[in-house]
């Protein structure tokens, strides 16, 4: 039932796989195991997973894993059914966080108590597709333009993050002002109010950047370049959450604007 | 969500920093709050925010509609209209409730909807035969 995509073990790592391996014979769960090497890729493997009829496949490792194996689950017809189980290498990560965990037991503990959720993917043409959030950064404000359904647009910029459902923050540098200024609002204790970020949803978008093509990352890892569009494909993934994932998240409230939303979803 | 016809709100609405420039139309169920500059129409079912730094050229069409920027096109608030100190408006409105603090600049013609404007005299009809009774008497 269970098909464990479990990426290579990197130092502090390798010890923590074989305890994993543990605790999900320990609940029962333990399945077949596959780790991606130079001669099978996360793609090769996930897609194995699929044709051998597998209901869950689970990624064990990064997020960049993660996204790989969405590609293929998202992309492939065969796979319309099949689940995605995950047990992070990070339980600080916007990833854990959504999917409700803090630490290896209680991923393993979601697997097994498989509490289902269908769950929106932000996809960029022509075949990536990503679970938590993509960013477009720039070392300084720079112009982007970008155009949606029946607007076009352009803004500055220093950071833009994309989330699924499309959810577009653009955040802007003005706001920190010069050096002076910094300091004038440090020694008054002046808090100058935000007119500079930017917050939307669509279904659609494409930024093109006004110079050199951008990077845009998802876990730190580049998976394209601006000129790039991005879709929302909402409710395409079937994932497993922790059962508990509320009082999770309650315990540790997300940081940021954004991350009241997080908690309601 | 932007072009997003639903009439039932999801997520927090569309916030349009004071850098960024638009052409087409803005649409969104939620409120939308405007620092850039917009050309085109903006469309909410709740509440439109026009802030000090926000220039809008185009239609603007919500529930209830407040100006602090610039807006040249016609106005329509479903609920109440206000235009604040900061705000200039040049063209017409159409509000059941309009509201022009002091120092506002309004260029343009105002408008009751269709619906209230015949409330309006439907109220007031009744109250024509009274006066006209009472002129009765003392003749």
């Amino acid at each position: 039932m269970y098909y464990y995509i479990i990426e290579q073990a990197r130092g502090k790592f390798s010890s923590r796989q074989e305890k994993i391996k543990d605790i999900l014979g320990d609940l029962g769960i333990a399945g077949e195991t596959a780790t991606p090497t130079a001669a099978r890729s996360i793609e090769e493997l996930t897609h194995l997973g699929v044709i051998k009829g597998y209901s869950t496949i689970v990624a064990v490792g990064s997020e960049m894993l993660v996204n790989k194996v969405i590609t293929v689950l998202a992309s492939e017809q065969m796979a319309k059914e099949t689940v995605l189980g995950v047990i992070p290498d990070d339980y600080t990560s916007v990833l854990a966080k959504k999917l409700g965990v803090n630490d290896i037991y209680s991923a393993c503990r979601a697997l097994k108590l498989r509490k289902l959720e269908t769950t929106n993917l932000c996809f960029i043409e022509p075949n990536k597709y990503f679970l938590t959030e993509a960013l477009i950064e720039s070392s300084k404000n720079s112009m982007i333009f970008f155009s949606l359904e029946n607007i076009k647009g352009s803004a500055l910029f220093q950071k833009i993050i994309i989330k699924p459902g499309l959810d577009i923050s653009i955040y802007d540098r003005t706001l920190e002002g010069s050096l002076p200024q910094k300091f004038l609002r440090w020694l008054f204790g002046k808090k100058e109010k935000d007119i500079y970020t930017s917050n939307f949803q669509t279904k659609r978008i494409r930024f093109e950047s006004e110079k050199e093509n951008l990077p845009i990352k998802v876990s730190g890892e580049i998976v394209a370049k601006t000129p790039a569009t991005f879709n929302n494909r909402s409710r395409q993934l079937k994932i497993i959450v922790a059962r508990d994932r509320l009082k999770v998240e309650e315990k540790n409230p997300p940081i940021g604007g954004t991350g009241g939303k997080t908690s309601k979803n | 969500m932007l072009g997003d016809k639903r009439s039932t709100p999801s997520g927090q609405g569309t916030v349009i920093g004071a850098n960024v420039k638009l052409i087409g139309t803005l649409q969104d169920a939620n409120d939308i709050t405007i620092h850039g500059r917009i050309e085109g129409e903006v469309i909410s079912n709740q509440a439109i925010n026009i802030t000090e730094t926000a220039y809008v050229k185009g239609p603007i069409s919500g529930e209830l509609v407040t100006i602090a920027g610039k807006a040249r096109g016609s106005i329509t608030a479903t609920g109440k209209l206000e235009i604040l100190p900061t705000g200039k408006v040049f063209g017409s409105v159409t509000s059941k409730d309009l509201s022009i603090k002091s120092g506002a600049i309004f260029v343009g013609k105002s408008t009751m909807p269709e619906g209230e404007a015949e409330k309006e005299e439907a109220e007031e009809g009744p109250k024509e035969p009274k006066k006209e009774e009472a002129t009765y008497e003392v003749e």
